[in-house]
């Protein structure tokens, strides 16, 4: 019958690739990071992103130095799916070092700790894998949510209210800075939170949030956005409703440090991303060339990017070759 | 030919072009292991497009598998973090769910006579909804996702030898699903209420039945793809699956089912799968923009739908044709008896 | 006549609708392996009893009795129990599965629910052989000819143990040959004790058929004829009623020799019609008479350039035109077709819109934006011109009645520029004095000198209205009246097939 025809075609298509290929597996041998040919790859949560994007950037810088290095960005296209599918494909294809910012600590585990267990060093950017691997190089985010905390906890005089433009639900580096932010503002029983939303990290979706809340509290002393780019959409709101008030974002994107010049945003807290991606890019060829391994780990070693407290009179001090 | 044999050839000829592309140019896609992945990442889309295929082809959509999918893998992993059930109780918790969920697409489209496309968008949101409300939190009511610790549950990630066992699962859902299409009577009627719901109507053929059965089958086959993801991944996340049901459709369309209804079968999407899971495969290995593969997907799906319609218009013809061929037979021997076709 | 001879008889059957009585008091008797025909006009009520005999509509009066027990049938299933069958004008089979699946579909032989396709195609197999047919039962029923489909539909009513086959205008759609292959079936049905109820417009089928033929006239049993009694004058009359073959009720043709508008040559598509050749004047009004599915409609559509010809030539006003249906309307043509709520106007858009839609050309002049003002005009000239009720231009054109819809449809043409207007049975399901004001409307516009089409299955109407009248058979142009009186009798008669010798030599 012609069904089982088709059947056996699959069938026969299978077995003929199963047999057309050599099995190999060969032991990794250490290798010389500056002198071997060696495949780096840099798989970002979303390459669209000006965070992800900058370290791509302070990436590509490093390795541009060393033409032994074979540097290839993956997009993780915003789904845990993808980049555990990039993730297998990345230790098929033997790379000798993954760059990872993951989607989700939890989803990104069993990948990372393949990649560990197969001898390829993973290094997490800001989003880290919930298992023991190389090495975290993150932003500060506990202690930034912190610090804006106390920035605007000055700012209002210790009596106000605040809102705050969270970051999407599962977002492990959005939950952790929301929770420097609750925390130290419990010092200050004076400012209220009077409401939290999600507005996705998208600037559009910030400022649609924003003038839900300027509609809904006729009093707003403080909107604390998780990110810049949400923050700008809450400046642009708040403008355009003709109400003043304190803003604060995260991050120190190129524009947020415009907004801040233009007084249309309150402060950020900067980090230098291409510095941050070219720490992560050090840290790959150490990874590669010394004796460590990973997948013995129990814990994750962390690097922290310094963070700075940019406003109005401090933003000058950052550099126009370190604005990304 | 028949329209099916047409398309099966069409496709498996795409198919083996992919193959033999990416084989000839790359020395990386012709691996053992790379095989093996490929046809892993194809098992879960393919699972849950044998559900979809039962559903497109009673003519109707299901828009509701990745949603599906998330709740049901946050069942489980709730069941895991929050208790020592054993992993039957998760995997019969879950299949029970996907079934439920699907039941209930039927239910609305059947009882209240939503369009399936309004339906399952609608149940696409509440299942997500759903699986949010029920995803772990911490003490501060944020979600922090756990990792599954179950080691028996865990095995379904695992792989005997070289193959994975969802490919396994997968191969044995296909054979399950054109089985029921192909041999038993509900398969008939799954063609019969798709390709013309009132002629089938006159038949005696309970149409809202069998539209129920089709979505049921297809949250089934959900829930067994949400398993085996949850097991990989080790966790689940409320944004697992988003846009996973756009894959299943381009992988049921690319195989053979026309949106119209009453055409296809598994084999059909079973060779979607696979199509789609080589050309991300092969896309990583040449590492092209992400948007290429949408466009080439995008593409097959245009070449597929032309060819129906093309098919069909050149079958209309060759219909009338036939009538005009007996018709000129019949006007000659009229003329030649003086209009004696007539009466006397 | 033995009383166990017969099969079905229904006795006094009563309907109506809104009020109108459909049917008075009709009676059927079929017996037990007869072909009963039932003819009457348009409108006489042969499709109502028919949907009354299967269950569709419920009668009002009157009683059903089956194999000699008197029976209610109130579904479908109903029938279908009883062991009636309906083989229906548009095929009831699946076009994706195959002839056997079709014929079991729904009562599938299985083992252990799996199917057992053994069995099956041995059952319809023997099925296919008792009967004489030549079926695969494996081949895909999109792939068969109309006629082939038929054949598989009959299987399948014979499958269920029917007793009792009703076919409606079963050769609509079937070529000269395939009518001949069903017409053998029938008989070896007929040998097997099937009945048939077999409803055409066909005299020359009915005639050759037929054991008997019940006519209907105006929801009454007029007559019940033997076969012996069956011939063509006396079922004419017997279907017109005697006076209407006074000459009042005839039309005069109307010979007007101005300027020609449109030529067609030759005109062909394949399978639907062919060899088609007329002239067109100014203001001249030409009917085309004939059957259901002689190819009238269609002729309409390869004019109006919606569908497109295999082969021959359409000059307007002595140039070829190459058929884009908005290139025609730009030069002036119209359409007013049988389909009104699918094809003539679109429901959900109000009336204003609705004529408004084709004009936008004439209303938008060099301006990018169309003024709401402008709209409104237009619409209520148009209003005003056919005097549609209500009056609002705002409602929903599917809102409206029958004939104001008609109305609306035919208004957006009025509207412009209109140098030929083609129109598909203008008056179906209107009522009268909507009708009247369709009927002056068109000879208004003739008298202006737009050249008009009529497709008409309304004999009085096409009579009344037509200047001259083509009358198609079989996908070709039959007989042309274009002088002296011209009475129904003669147009059925052309339409059947019948040239006038032979019935002279019958009388």
């Amino acid at each position: 019958m012609r069904k089982s025809v088709h059947w056996g075609i699959i069938t026969v298509m299978i077995v003929a690739l199963a047999l057309a290929a050599a099995g190999q597996v060969s032991a990794q041998a250490k290798k010389n990071p500056y002198k071997d040919p060696v495949k780096i790859a840099y798989l970002p949560d979303n390459i669209g992103d000006t965070v992800g994007a900058a370290w791509g950037v302070g990436i590509k810088r490093e390795f541009a130095y060393f033409p032994n290095i074979t540097y290839q960005v993956f997009d993780g296209k915003l789904s845990a799916e993808t980049q555990n599918q990039i993730m297998t494909e990345l230790i098929n294809q033997k790379y000798d070092c993954i760059i990872l910012q993951a989607h989700d600590a939890a989803a990104l585990a069993a990948s990372a700790r393949e990649a560990e267990k197969q001898g390829i060093p993973v290094i997490d950017l800001n989003l880290d894998a919930q298992t023991p691997h190389t090495c975290l190089v993150a932003m500060v985010d506990y202690e930034a949510g912190s610090l804006v905390a106390q920035e605007i906890a000055k700012g209002v005089g210790d009596n106000g209210n605040v809102v705050i433009i969270e970051a999407p639900p599962g977002a492990s580096r959005g939950i952790n800075v929301e929770a420097g932010f609750r925390d130290t503002l419990k010092a200050h029983p004076g400012v209220k939170i009077l409401a939290a939303q999600d507005g996705e990290w998208l600037t559009e979706k910030g400022n649609t949030v924003m003038r839900d809340f300027l509609t809904k509290y006729p009093k707003i002393n403080a909107v604390f956005a998780i990110n810049d780019a949400m923050a700008e959409g809450a400046s642009q709101a708040a403008a355009a409703a003709g109400r003043k008030m304190i803003i604060w974002g995260a991050d120190g994107e190129k524009k947020a440090l415009q907004y801040i010049e233009q007084g249309k945003l309150t402060g950020t807290i900067y980090t230098n991303c291409y510095d941050e991606g070219a720490t992560a890019a050090r840290m790959a060829l150490y990874a590669i060339g010394a004796e460590i391994n990973g997948s013995k780990f129990t814990k994750t070693p962390i690097i922290k990017m310094a963070p700075i407290v940019v406003t109005k009179d401090t933003v000058a001090s950052i550099a126009e070759k370190d604005r990304w | 030919m028949r329209q099916e044999t047409i398309r099966r050839l069409f496709s498996l000829l795409l198919l083996s072009i992919l193959i033999v592309a990416f084989g000839a140019t790359s020395k990386l896609f012709l691996t053992l292991p790379n095989i093996f992945t490929l046809l892993r990442e194809a098992s879960v889309t393919g699972i849950l497009a044998v559900g979809v295929t039962f559903v497109i082809i009673t003519a109707g959509i299901d828009l509701s598998t990745g949603a599906i999918v998330a709740f049901v893998a946050m069942v489980c992993a709730n069941i895991f973090y929050y208790t020592t059930l054993p992993v039957w109780v998760a995997l019969a918790a879950g299949l029970l769910i996907g079934a439920g969920a699907g039941y209930l697409n039927g239910l609305l489209v059947t009882r209240l006579h939503l369009p399936d496309f309004i339906a399952t968008l609608s149940t696409q949101g509440i299942f997500r909804g759903l699986a949010l409300i029920i995803a772990i939190r911490s003490s501060t009511g944020s979600i922090s996702n756990k990792v599954i610790t179950n080691q028996g549950f865990l095995l379904l990630g695992d792989r005997v030898s070289v193959v994975y066992l969802v490919t396994i699962a997968f191969f044995v859902v296909a054979l399950l699903g054109q089985g029921i299409l192909k041999m038993t009577p509900l398969g008939t009627h799954t063609y019969a209420i798709g390709s013309s719901r009132k002629s089938a109507d006159l038949s005696g053929i309970n149409s809202d039945r069998v539209k129920k059965v089709a979505f049921t089958i297809s949250g089934i086959c959900s829930a067994v793809g949400a398993l085996f993801l949850t097991a990989r991944m080790q966790t689940a996340i409320p944004e697992l699956g988003t846009g996973l049901e756009f894959d299943v459709i381009a992988a049921v369309v690319i195989g053979g089912c026309a949106f119209s209804g009453g055409r296809g079968d598994v084999f059909g999407s079973v060779v979607g799968a696979l199509f789609m899971a080589i050309l991300t495969n092969g896309i990583y290995k040449y590492n092209l923009p992400a948007a290429f593969h949408i466009i080439i997907k995008g593409c097959v799906i245009i070449i597929m739908v032309i060819f129906d319609s093309v098919y069909h218009r050149r079958m209309d013809d060759r219909i009338r044709k036939a009538g005009k061929m007996l018709d000129q037979a019949a006007a000659a021997a009229e003329a030649a008896g003086g209009g004696a076709g007539g009466i006397s | 006549m033995n009383v166990d001879d017969i099969l079905l008889r229904a006795v006094d059957i009563e309907k109506s609708f809104s009020g109108v009585k459909v049917l008075k008091k009709v009676g059927l008797d079929i017996r037990r392996g007869e072909v009963h025909a039932v003819m009457g006009e348009n409108g006489a009520g042969k499709s109502t009893l028919i949907k009354v005999l299967t269950g569709v509509y419920p009668r009002d009066e009157g009683k059903i009795f089956f194999n000699g027990a008197s029976v209610t049938i109130n579904s479908r299933q109903d029938a279908k129990d009883l062991g009636i069958a309906v083989i229906y004008q548009e095929l009831s089979l699946i076009p994706t599965l195959t002839v056997a699946q079709n014929i079991l579909l729904g009562q599938e032989i299985c083992r252990a629910g799996i199917l057992d396709n053994g069995a099956m195609k041995l059952a319809i197999r023997k099925l296919i052989e008792t009967y004489g047919f030549s079926l695969n039962p494996d081949a895909i029923v999109e792939t068969l000819s109309i006629a082939q489909r038929q054949t598989v539909e009959i299987l399948k009513a014979l499958s269920m143990q029917s007793s009792l086959i009703i076919m409606d205008e079963p050769t609509a759609s079937l070529s000269v040959k395939e009518s001949e292959n069903l017409f053998q079936t029938i008989g070896a049905l007929k040998k097997r004790g099937v009945s048939i109820l077999y409803i055409s417009h066909r005299l020359e089928e009915v005639y050759r058929l037929a054991d008997r033929l019940t006519i209907l006239r105006d929801g009454e049993r007029i007559a019940v004829l033997s076969q012996g009694e069956i011939n063509p004058r006396d079922v004419i009359r017997l279907m017109i009623g005697k006076e209407l073959r006074q000459s009042e009720h005839a039309g005069r043709m109307r010979p007007s020799r101005p300027e020609v508008v449109l030529r067609v040559r030759n005109l062909s598509r394949r399978g639907v019609f062919s060899d088609i050749s007329f002239d067109l004047h100014r203001g001249e009004v030409l009917g085309i008479g004939g059957l259901v599915g002689s190819g009238r409609s269609e002729i309409l559509h390869c004019l109006f350039g919606s569908d497109r010809p295999d082969s021959g030539d359409i000059l307007f006003e002595g140039k070829p035109i190459r058929g884009t249906v908005s290139r025609n309307i730009r030069s002036g043509f119209g359409l007013v077709p049988e389909d009104r709520r699918t094809q003539g106007f679109i429901p959900l858009l109000s009336m204003k819109r609705n004529i408004v839609l084709t004009n936008y050309d004439h209303l938008v002049g060099r301006r990018l934006f169309i003024s709401g003002k402008s709209e409104l005009a237009m619409c209520r000239d148009a209003i005003q011109r056919l005097d549609i009720r209500p009056a609002n231009s705002e409602i929903h054109a599917g809102n409206l009645s029958g004939g104001n819809q008609q109305k609306v449809v035919v208004g957006k043409w009025l509207m412009r520029d209109l140098k030929m207007l083609l129109i598909d049975e203008p008056t179906a399901g209107i009522d009268v004095g909507v009708k009247e004001d369709i009927y002056a409307l068109i000879g208004e516009l003739a008298e202006k000198g737009v050249a008009v089409i009529l497709v008409s299955s309304d004999l009085p109407e096409l009579l009344r209205i037509s200047h001259r009248i083509l009358v198609m058979r079989k996908g070709r142009i039959f007989r042309e009246f274009s002088e002296g009186s011209v009475s129904q009798e003669d147009v059925l008669k052309a339409a059947s097939g019948i040239q006038d010798r032979e019935i002279e030599s019958n009388e």
